[in-house]
């Protein structure tokens, strides 16, 4: 329990402290001396009040009946929680206060971050609604969530706001202003917006249909942020690639920002990117190895807020595909997977992700398997050689003027898609939609003599296959972020992507990207706050009261 | 030698007189005229002669002129019944001197007036209720008598005025005088006391014992008063305005007195209980005779 925000025990130790001085005054007191008298009869009647002989008389009081009068008005008025009449302020109708919390809000200001400064407007535009027609209050952390619905009593609202921590996301602006249209629409009410922007940077529009007023806190400054980094492997290689790192920039004006990209023991990378007000560039950093290792990205130079300055991101951890070789495997076929730096020729007993099998008769496919089968049917003559057009991994290759005339595939199984044939004779097919992928080639495709065996476009194939097949992804990887908060202006720094921290309206500058569980916002810098009218009546009459009670206890007849 | 009652005060009392136009028949002979017909010597009225009368009081001289036997009736003076009601409750012995003693002194000298004049008279005290009468036998042995028995009364208990005469209103009494000697400062309030002698059917005498602190309390400052009788306390802050309050509170009380005796045709007065008693008694008998 708290009485104007301080603590039970507080109020409780100032009561008592009172209550020990009013007694310290009543053991005090003045004593009158005592006289006896032959009668009191006419000095009760001097003391007691004068027959009303003047009009004036009967309104005429003891001081200390004014004061407890006095007292029990003041105390009656602020049980009614009186509001101080602004016409202007005061608004009638229903309303829901939206409070932004996403991780822009944790920017921190002169005094607090931007989320107090947030909680004291909301507390604000709460104290001049008309709670009889109803109160409701969205929070966006980062997802919209009723904090306060209509019904519920205005007075728990603050305990809740303080509870309230900046997400580590951006707030679902568009969500939240959704929600609030929706619960405000059936009540013809109106809709308040607290956040950092306007309404229209991120893709949040307000209903016209609905009065929507938007309150923003917070200081606009320039802020550069590392938002995030990708790793492309190598068309030739994929064992190493490019980290492209995307740098955002919000401020009043264009600016240099400089960007070290550090990747291992070294640097790799030192730019400097001309950047616009609302702008994102990308640093790239080229051959990089896909060796799991730290990828460090830092912006140089001052800017308001410094804790996304820094990027740690992982490297993916890649190493050649084991292949199990089961069988004797074509020359061609071997030399072909051998020279390949990704792939690695290893026992059936050792540890693979692939199995490269050219044996007849039945077998067991545990891994993904790259088939090679004899014996199928044999072309009568030399045929054209067609590649299936719908297939990934014939995407882009052409046999046009390659001609074969030797063994196909035996038969294309029920689910394999055939990706070359000649005539009518499928060499190549795939299963993608089995527990255990498969891709099935003739084994006359890697005869010596064959033409088509030194067509690189049967080495493309052959080399996509097993990549397929080794689960590997040649598109772009989205590097996790590890983000160090290194910035004394935080309470409590700590390991992992921290709340985000950018001013003005910039969605292109927010990081958008959840951190660990572990690390939530920082802690929340309570602003001062005003005594609201009903407050002062109570302290007022309080006061007063502390006042009769010193009279009464001083003996003092008024 | 007595110390409320010396020679020299019971002698200057020896001259006053307390006269009522008619007293009620039926008592004993004294002084007054009543109504009754017996052997006095002022002539009253005829009446005829009806045989076994006394013929020495047949006018001779009618008889000579119209031969008609008529008797002559005298007035037979009778006495007075007073009734002296004297407070001698707590409070009446609070002061220094107190009022009991000049209460006592007024019984005394208004029962040796009536005694000298072969009144018959009561005295009875009263505190927090009436007491027993204090009777006095005629003539002035019985009047040492009363007056050592007056001299004698101690504190009777809180203040009953209103209550004490209320039950002497509903004793069957013969008509007469009552003299009511206090400073009627009755916690029920003087009109409980005005009600209460509104039930007695007697002539009234008030005689009111007062002292000069009485109208202008000599007191300044900050008190605890407290009654001397029933310990009640007041909290006083002495401004000029509370004594205001106080002593148009005590005009109050004597205006209520007074219009009380002006309405009933009483006799009323004042005795400044801290003077000589009998220099204030003479002004109540101007000429030497009081006239009720």
């Amino acid at each position: 329990m708290a009485f104007f925000g301080w603590p039970f025990w507080a109020v409780a130790g100032l009561a008592a402290t009172c209550a020990a001085g009013l007694a310290v005054l009543h053991l005090l007191q003045i004593r009158r001396p005592q006289m006896r008298v032959v009668t009191t009869l006419f000095w009760s009647l001097a003391m007691e009040a004068a027959p009303a002989r003047a009009l004036w008389h009967r309104f005429r009081h003891p001081w200390t009946y004014v004061l407890l009068v006095g007292i029990v008005v003041l105390l009656a008025l602020a049980l009614g929680r009186p509001q101080l009449a602004d016409a202007s302020a005061r608004h009638g109708g229903a309303a829901v206060i939206v409070l932004d919390a996403g991780m822009a809000l944790a920017a921190p200001l002169a005094e607090g971050a931007r989320l107090d400064a947030a909680r004291a407007a909301v507390l604000a535009e709460a104290e001049r609604c008309d709670a009889s027609a109803g109160l409701a209050v969205v929070v966006l952390d980062p997802t919209p969530r009723v904090l306060l619905g209509f019904g519920e009593p205005v007075c728990i609202l603050r305990r809740r706001l303080e509870a309230v921590a900046c997400a580590e996301a951006p707030a679902d602006r568009a969500a939240g202003l959704r929600l609030a249209t929706a619960l405000v629409r059936a009540r013809r009410g109106r809709v308040v917006f607290v956040t950092d922007r306007p309404l229209l940077q991120g893709g949040a529009e307000p209903d016209e249909a609905v009065d929507t007023e938007v309150v923003t806190v917070g200081t606009p400054g320039d802020n550069a942020a590392v938002l995030g980094a990708v790793f492309e492997p190598g068309q030739a290689d994929p064992l190493r690639g490019r980290v492209c790192v995307q740098v955002g920039y919000w401020g009043a004006g264009p600016r240099n920002v400089r960007v070290q990209l550090n990747a291992g023991a070294g640097l790799q990378r030192d730019e400097t990117l001309e950047m616009a007000p609302g702008q994102t560039r990308t640093a790239v950093v080229e051959d990089v190895p896909t060796d799991g290792g730290e990828f460090v990205v830092r912006l140089l130079g001052e800017d308001t807020l410094a804790a996304d300055n820094v990027g740690r991101f992982l490297l993916p951890r890649r190493g050649a595909a084991a292949l199990a070789v089961v069988g004797t495997l074509p020359e061609t076929l071997r030399i072909m997977l051998s020279t390949d730096p990704t792939m690695r020729l290893v026992g059936p007993t050792d540890d693979h992700t692939v199995m490269v099998a050219c044996a007849d008769g039945a077998l067991e496919e545990k891994v993904p398997t790259l088939r090679i089968v004899t014996g199928g049917p044999a072309l009568a003559r030399e045929q054209a050689v067609e590649a299936t057009a719908d297939q990934t991994l014939t995407a882009g290759l052409s046999f046009a003027g390659v001609t074969y005339g030797g063994n196909g595939l035996p038969a294309v199984a029920d689910g394999d898609a055939v990706l070359l044939k000649a005539g009518d004779v499928a060499l190549a097919t795939v299963r993608n939609d089995a527990t255990v992928p498969r891709v099935a080639l003739a084994a006359g495709l890697f005869a010596t003599e064959a033409e088509i065996s030194r067509n690189p476009a049967l080495v493309v194939l052959v080399t996509r296959a097993v990549r397929v097949l080794a689960g590997w992804d040649d598109g772009r990887v989205s590097l996790p972020a590890q983000r160090v908060q290194a910035d004394a202006r935080w309470l409590e720094p700590r390991d992992g992507v921290k709340a985000q921290i950018f001013t003005g309206g910039r969605d292109v500058s927010d990081v958008s990207r959840s951190a660990p569980a572990s690390a939530r916002g920082a802690a929340v810098v309570r602003p001062g706050r005003s005594l609201a009218l009903f407050e002062w009546l109570l302290l007022v009459g309080l006061g007063l009261l502390l006042i009769e009670a010193v009279l009464h206890a001083r003996g003092r007849v008024v | 030698m007595s110390r409320l009652f010396t020679e020299e005060f019971v002698r200057a009392l020896d001259p006053l007189r307390i006269t009522v136009r008619q007293v009620p028949g039926r008592g004993r002979p004294a002084e007054h005229r009543s109504r009754d017909r017996g052997s006095g010597l002022e002539f009253a009225d005829f009446r005829n002669y009806v045989p076994g009368d006394d013929l020495r009081r047949v006018d001779w001289n009618v008889y000579r002129r119209s031969g008609r036997l008529l008797m002559r009736l005298f007035e037979q003076p009778e006495d007075l019944a007073v009734y002296v009601l004297v407070d001698v409750s707590a409070s009446m012995f609070f002061e220094t001197p107190p009022r009991a003693d000049a209460a006592c002194q007024v019984a005394g000298a208004l029962a040796a007036v009536a005694l000298n004049q072969l009144d018959r008279v009561d005295v009875y005290p009263c505190g927090a209720e009436l007491g027993a009468p204090l009777r006095a036998v005629r003539g002035k042995a019985g009047l040492r008598d009363l007056l050592d028995q007056l001299e004698a009364l101690g504190p009777a208990g809180p203040t009953g005025l209103a209550r004490a005469l209320r039950t002497f209103g509903h004793k069957r009494l013969r008509p007469g005088l009552l003299v009511i000697v206090s400073d009627f400062f009755d916690p029920q309030g003087v009109e409980a006391v005005l009600a209460a002698l509104r039930g007695v059917r007697q002539r009234l005498l008030l005689v009111q014992l007062v002292i000069p602190t009485d109208a202008a309390p000599e007191l300044s400052g900050e008190y605890q008063l407290v009654d001397c009788e029933t310990g009640s306390q007041v909290d006083v802050v002495l401004s000029p305005r509370v004594l205001a309050r106080y002593q148009a509170a005590y005009a109050r009380f004597n205006d209520a007195l007074r219009g009380f005796v002006v309405r009933r045709g009483a006799a009323h007065v004042r005795i400044d209980a801290h003077e000589p008693v009998s220099a204030q008694l003479r002004t109540l008998f101007p000429n030497g005779v009081l006239a009720i």
